[in-house]
């Protein structure tokens, strides 16, 4: 007689259903996973043509109207050593792209992240297929602007030093004024010598111009005063623009050079934050989705603004 | 005999831990496998957190921004046809509208709501209700019970107490003292079933002014202090200070001058403290009455200096009647 354990009894059916039920239970986690990545999702692919791939990555963002609608799939070279660059792009926004069309890189943002913004098509135009390609728009990029920038403050510097120049037209017009104002007071030192001579018949006359030797007098002293009290200000505010000219000119050239170091690192450090923004979204998607935990959360809904019985 | 026993009790023993661990097993698998939740659309997300934000920036008192946010729901709710969504922000930026004085554009959009279709009745029943504050704004009494007894008959809820409040407002507005009370204690059983604690607080502060304008002092006096407590539990400011005026006023009535200064001096720093330009305003108002009543012309021209002030600061639309 053949002794048999009993806890032996029927292992390989056990064994089997426990293999199987494993087996469900991971094909079904990657169905699951695959839905909630989107991998059954259909997508095709349109194509766009630029001289330079710089800036351009596989898996940049495609974005309609601000909507994730795809990514880039691929670059290559195409036989006139243009970049190729190919969209996948979901099926259900198809619609929306239209042969008129455009693609573009832009940012979100001045140092966000870099997107293939792809713009709405008119109605009137036939839907984009699969495998067609669309036009590509180049935007101003911050170096191009920061370059736009730099004649306007080099501009600005040159009125400065214009303003400043002792032999330029402005400081030659106050220097002028000056030497107004030193003859006004020869004249008037004449005109009292002359008063001094004259007869004392005409004494009323020459009160009279008396009077006006003093309106004369105080007039150039404050013309005297005002030149000197307007080149005494001036100088100081014209050192303060021409350091700040400089200054504004250096840190301009930090900036772009600040910019161009870390342009590089940017979109990738976004991408990587992107991407486990993504999986902790996707996880705690498929964490609601899991029985029982999606027992205990409450949907979001529209709140309502209670009107008050007493206002 | 015994070692077979104790072999099989064993057996039994596994046998049992193995039927458990099946039973948790394909318990949570049957759960797991269980229909989806469904999910809401990104849009509809997006429309709900507009909502939220619009919730949020209103309670604040920021009610610039809270429109805002709520024309953009209701934007989004409009372009994906989404009934409810549009009804309920259509009311929420009529409530924003009438706290800004602007009764007719508020008209205009809760009529907006009643000509939406597939809406709830909880929804029809409260866009009812606006519609009667605002009727009872521009003072038509008749119109304000209509719309009530309109909301009433759509759907009762834990919101009842709130309709009844307005009732008594508007009887008494009428001078119908009795059935004021009558409404006034309804709806504050209702409200204190329904835990509707503002509400409890709006009841009681009803029930105060019926006292008061009986000429029943001590009644009346309880009632805004009952009030006053909720008021503070609460944390709103623009009904501390509206609950300290109708105290100002009591003690005014029976003479307290003193009484009355210290109240409306509370509820304009109350007021003022909270934001409250037309709380101040009436707050200084009063004082100014008393400080002239008390034949202290000094502090009555001082007080009156600081109202023109506020003035300044009031909103454009606040002083629209």
């Amino acid at each position: 007689m053949k002794e048999v354990d009993p806890r032996f009894i029927n292992l390989k059916k056990k064994v089997g259903l426990f293999f199987s039920v494993a087996l469900i239970g991971i094909i079904t986690a990657l169905i699951f996973l695959g839905i909630e990545r989107g991998t059954f999702i259909p997508k095709y692919r349109i194509y766009f043509i630029v001289k330079k791939g710089t800036g351009l990555f596989e898996g940049m963002p495609v974005k309609l109207s601000g909507f994730k609608i795809g990514k880039i799939e691929a670059l290559s070279l195409d036989e006139n050593a243009r970049v190729k660059v190919s969209l996948l792009v979901n099926k259900k926004y198809q619609k929306w792209i239209r042969q008129d069309s455009k693609a573009m890189l832009t940012k979100e943002g001045l140092i966000g992240e870099s997107v293939i913004d792809v713009t709405v098509g008119s109605l009137d135009k036939p839907v984009i297929e699969d495998g067609y390609t669309i036009h590509y728009e180049k935007t101003k990029g911050l170096d191009e602007i920061v370059e736009d920038v730099k004649p306007l403050l080099s501009e600005i510097k040159n009125v400065a030093r214009y303003i400043n120049d002792p032999q330029g037209d402005i400081k030659q017009t106050f220097g002028n004024l000056k030497t107004l104002s030193s003859e006004l007071r020869i004249t008037r030192e004449n005109i009292n010598k002359l008063l001094k001579n004259t007869d004392a018949n005409i004494s009323k006359i020459a009160s009279d111009i008396s009077k006006t030797a003093k309106d004369i007098d105080s007039l150039a002293g404050n013309i005297d005063k005002t030149v000197s009290d307007v080149d005494r200000k001036i100088n100081p505010v014209m050192d303060k623009l021409s350091k700040t000219m400089d200054n504004t000119e250096k840190a301009t050239a930090i900036l772009k050079d600040t910019v161009e170091k870390s342009a590089t690192k940017v979109p990738t450090i976004l991408d990587k934050g992107e991407d486990a923004l993504g999986d902790t979204n996707e996880v705690v998607k498929s964490l609601k989705q899991v029985w029982p935990i999606r027992l205990f959360i409450e949907e979001p809904k529209d709140s309502l603004l209670h009107g008050d019985s007493y206002e | 005999m015994s070692k077979t026993r104790q072999q099989n009790t064993e057996h039994r023993t596994q046998t049992l831990f193995v039927c458990i661990l099946c039973s948790v097993f394909c318990a949570l698998f049957i759960g797991c496998g269980g229909p989806a939740v469904p999910t809401l659309s990104s849009i509809r997300t997006k429309a709900i957190e507009y909502n939220q934000n619009g919730m949020e920036a209103a309670e604040k008192g920021d009610y610039e921004k809270a429109l805002g946010y709520y024309m953009e729901a209701l934007k989004i709710n409009q372009s994906i046809e989404h009934s409810e969504g549009t009804a309920i922000n259509l009311i929420n930026i009529a409530v924003i509208y009438q706290k800004k004085n602007n009764i007719s554009k508020a008209h205009e959009l809760i009529d907006m709501v009643f000509s939406i279709p597939d809406i709830s009745d909880n929804i029809k029943s409260e866009a009812a209700f606006e519609k009667a504050r605002l009727y009872l704004k521009e003072k038509d009494f008749s119109k304000t019970k209509e719309w009530i007894n309109r909301s009433l008959s759509l759907n009762k809820g834990i919101r009842e107490g709130s309709r009844w409040n307005l009732m008594g407002r508007t009887v008494l507005m009428e001078g119908k003292y009795d059935e004021a009370i009558a409404a006034a204690n309804f709806a504050l059983k209702l409200n204190r079933e329904n835990k509707q604690r503002i509400e409890e607080a709006n009841s009681l502060r009803l029930m105060a002014e019926i006292n008061a304008q009986k000429g029943y002092y001590g009644e009346s006096r309880e009632f805004y202090m009952n009030a006053l407590e909720i008021d503070k539990e609460s944390g709103d400011g623009k009904k501390i200070s509206m609950t300290l005026r109708g105290l100002g006023e009591l003690a005014l009535k029976h003479g307290h001058l003193q009484d009355a200064v210290n109240f409306y001096m509370r509820a304009y720093n109350v007021s003022s403290h909270a934001d409250d330009i037309e709380g101040a305003l009436k707050a200084i108002e009063s004082l100014a009455d008393v400080y002239k009543k008390s034949g202290d012309e000094k502090n009555a021209e001082e007080i009156l200096k600081k109202k023109t002030d506020l003035e300044r600061q009031r909103p454009a639309e606040a002083g629209k009647k």
